[in-house]
């Protein structure tokens, strides 16, 4: 088994389902200020959605962020908190993938690495939350696309810059 | 015959079957039939739609949302109304709720289904799907920490309040993110750890197998049921490929 994709341990489930949980409350968070700040363009929601998926790959692998992709979907369905969650659910998991895929090949010590991967994951995941404004809210794609690039580009800066940090702080504390 | 007496499997080819619909439904004549038909059942199974008071208001914010960005976007149809760059046309309406309909369906559907069965049910489902216990087992733990957590994360924005933290206005929670985020954090993946030990040291993953205090069996009613759905979805996807005249 590949050490660098995949990790099955108790603390990685356990992990991913608390950190899953840890996602959806601060995606509640930072959605209700989005809500009041920019209402269409949810910059910070999708920059805590980015910066989730690459922490939870980086600390646990897979499956593990795809658990708590599913976790922080299904959840918000079942609490009624996100109306949008049914799409979450593919975004979070496809997203997960793609950054798992790309960092795997770095060694994820330069901000680079994470820029790249962030990348990656921030535009699967936009084009799957697209998919699902084009298709039920029926937006034009023009304007679905703008809105999702404008979100996958701001969520990789920040968020990349942010895991870097985090991550760094978290593997220094020995916590992980 | 209550909801609870259902197979879980039965509700997920339920909620595969409402989703289907709201997905393929293109008319709001259509979609307005989905919603009444899973309206109705679900008054029919549970006997009361209260639960789901919560969500009315999250699809209140969310139609505001849709048709707000229609009126203000849409260029499908005829213009009907022009006030300096903003031009409303004669389709965005319509749109906005086709739109509102197919989202109140999927949170509609989502919601109970995801609400319909106990943590225990959903585990021993996914076992059914040849899912290993110690993955199934995770929506227990899900369920389990959702309350703890919240109530952690209350406790943090707390203790930092009373350390001179403002969180008034909207900028101010814009601001008070990392102070509150990082704790809670550190703390959560520290409880992760803690949780995981005490786990294993109570023989969770131990063995590759384990038994529980209830079963899961499909019913004549639960086969009928989802032999029935599955038909309907496969003469609908049969009607698409090769349109009946």
């Amino acid at each position: 088994m590949n050490e660098k994709l995949f990790r099955t341990d108790t603390k990685a489930l356990v992990g991913s389902v608390i950190i899953g949980i840890v996602m959806l409350i601060m995606m509640q968070v930072t959605g209700r200020i989005d809500a009041i700040l920019d209402p269409t363009l949810l910059l910070l929601n999708g920059t805590c959605w980015a910066f989730f998926t690459g922490l939870i790959v980086l600390m646990y692998r897979q499956p593990a962020g795809i658990i708590a992709g599913v976790v922080e979907a299904v959840v918000a369905m079942a609490t009624g908190y996100s109306p949008l969650g049914f799409f979450f659910l593919f975004a979070n998991v496809l997203g997960s993938i793609v950054y798992s895929l790309i960092s795997s090949k770095f060694s994820m010590e330069k901000l680079s690495h994470h820029i790249l991967s962030m990348l990656g994951a921030a535009v699967t995941g936009n084009l799957c939350v697209m998919a699902g404004l084009i298709y039920v809210f029926h937006l034009d794609w023009k304007i679905a696309l703008l809105s999702s690039s404008l979100t996958a580009t701001v969520g990789t800066i920040v968020a990349g810059i942010l895991t870097k940090s985090v991550y760094g702080s978290l593997k220094k504390s020995a916590l992980i | 015959m209550g909801l609870s007496k259902l197979d879980p499997r039965t509700k997920l080819a339920w909620y595969v079957l409402m989703i289907y619909f709201s997905l393929i439904s293109g008319s709001a004549l259509q979609l307005s039939m989905v919603l009444l038909v899973e309206v109705v059942t679900s008054l029919i199974l549970t006997g009361s739609l209260k639960r789901y008071k919560a969500m009315l208001v999250v699809l209140f914010l969310l139609g505001l949302q849709i048709l707000t960005v229609q009126l203000v976007f849409c260029r499908e149809g005829v213009l009907i109304y022009q006030w300096g760059i903003l031009k409303i046309y004669s389709e965005a309406i319509p749109l906005a709720i086709t739109g509102i309909l197919k989202a109140s369906i999927i949170v509609f559907a989502s919601m109970r289904f995801f609400t319909s069965s106990s943590a225990q049910e959903f585990t021993l489902m996914l076992m059914k799907f040849k899912i290993p216990y110690r993955f199934a087992m995770l929506v227990g733990l899900s369920v389990r920490f959702l309350p703890i957590m919240k109530a952690e994360y209350i406790s943090i924005v707390d203790s930092q309040r009373t350390r001179g933290l403002k969180m008034e206005s909207a900028m101010d929670n814009l601001k008070g993110i990392f102070p509150t985020f990082l704790p809670f954090l550190y703390r959560s993946v520290r409880r992760a750890a803690e949780t995981a030990l005490a786990m294993e040291l109570r023989g969770y993953g131990r063995t590759k197998t384990r038994t529980f205090t209830s079963n899961l069996a499909l019913k004549p009613y639960d086969i009928a049921l989802i032999s029935g759905m599955l038909m309907v979805i496969s003469i609908s996807l049969v009607n698409k490929v090769l349109p009946l005249l």
